[in-house]
């Protein structure tokens, strides 16, 4: 019985440890949100508005692209990039499976996927008021009416976009630690299927003893 | 030989993947750029608030519904083919990120350069691609996803 239940409990433990460690990072993920929040509003408000007239006159001499070339790119960095490589580096270190431990770290990925969505509004409101040195007038109340209002299920969508995202970067780190994602040398040399290693293959296709042949596809 | 039931590069992985993410990227431009279309140019100047304000309340619920869940779900029908993951995922998500951007670029680009908004062409064109690669980015994210789920129903 005690064998029994040390067997049933590694899975379990191995899937409550990639979903704790999928929750921890979601602090750093908020910390890019929040920076990419300040950076949005210090190009939108406050060199738009709140410059001094020196800053502005540089800006005449000196015009550097204006925040329409910036802004996509800013947000591909901080929103887009900095949590896969977070989660990627995560799984990596600590050998996480997507097919193992999938509902923990789905979960983990919805919680934060949520919060950092409901907490976007909230962020973009503080940072203008921030760069623009006016007194804060981010309350609860906002946040509840952001909850309650019409736009609930784009959060709900930027919430499983998140938790998407996490699954790419754990799935990417899951089969980066077979091989490398890309072999380059495949691409120049046709490789042997006998030496290029498919018996790891999860899903390869059985072959029946009796007939020789390969059993039907799946799919 | 057994490698010969997995779909490869130019047998199944790239064309179909490539095809499904462009034809899928389409539907949620129209989405979003349907008041430009349709709406601004056929409804009287007097309704036109009216028009916009209800488009609004149908896009707060049709976009999300799309982007990811209808997305997600077409991947995975279009995916319904032996994808050896543990070596191809690179060239799977490389795939669906080209075939979305294949659509999203040209059609971002015809919207973005239509008007004249007194920004200079280069930072609109710069702004414009980055757009196009964060959506295709959010497509690559969702039809990955969707391989993967149709990977594991195999395993």
């Amino acid at each position: 019985m005690a064998r029994a239940q040390s067997v049933d409990g590694e899975p379990r433990q191995e899937a409550n440890r990639a979903g704790l460690a999928v929750l921890l990072v979601g602090p750093l993920v908020l910390l890019a949100y929040a920076v990419e929040s300040f950076l949005q509003a210090y190009e939108l408000r406050y060199l738009a508005f709140g410059a001094s007239n020196q800053l502005a006159a540089l800006r005449d001499l000196f015009p550097g692209p204006s925040y329409v070339a910036i802004l996509p790119w800013q947000s591909i960095i901080l929103e887009q990039a900095v949590p896969f490589l977070l989660f990627f580096w995560v799984a990596r270190k600590m050998r996480l499976s997507p097919f193992r431990s999938a509902l923990p770290m789905a979960l983990a990925l919805l919680f934060w996927g949520m919060l950092l969505a409901i907490l976007q509004f909230p962020f973009a409101a503080y940072a203008d008021q921030v760069v623009l040195s006016q007194p804060s007038g981010v309350s609860f109340s906002m946040i509840a009416s952001e909850l309650m209002s019409l736009a609930l299920p784009g959060r709900v969508g930027s919430a499983t976009d998140f938790l998407l995202l996490g699954f790419t970067a754990v799935a990417f780190a899951y089969f980066w630690s077979d091989r490398p994602l890309w072999n380059f040398r495949g691409w120049l040399e046709e490789e042997d299927p006998a030496t290029s290693g498919e018996g790891m293959i999860p899903d390869q296709p059985k072959t029946d003893p009796s007939s020789g042949s390969l059993a039907g596809p799946q799919s | 030989m057994e490698s010969d039931r997995y779909a490869e590069e130019w047998n199944g992985l790239f064309p179909r993947l490539v095809l499904a993410s462009a034809v899928l990227s389409v539907p949620e431009f129209l989405i979003e750029y349907f008041p430009n279309f349709v709406i601004v140019r056929s409804t009287s100047s007097a309704n036109l608030a009216t028009a916009l304000a209800r488009y609004d309340t149908v896009y707060a619920i049709l976009n999300p519904v799309f982007i990811p869940f209808v997305v997600f779900a077409l991947f995975y029908l279009a995916a319904r083919v032996r994808i050896n993951l543990s070596e191809d995922s690179a060239k799977v998500a490389l795939s669906i990120f080209l075939g979305a951007l294949l659509a999203f670029l040209p059609l971002y680009l015809i919207d973005g350069l239509a008007g004249d908004s007194g920004i200079p062409v280069v930072d609109t064109v710069i702004g414009i691609v980055g757009s196009s690669a964060a959506t295709s980015l959010y497509y690559t994210f969702i039809g990955f996803s969707a391989v993967l789920l149709s990977y594991y129903r195999r395993m």
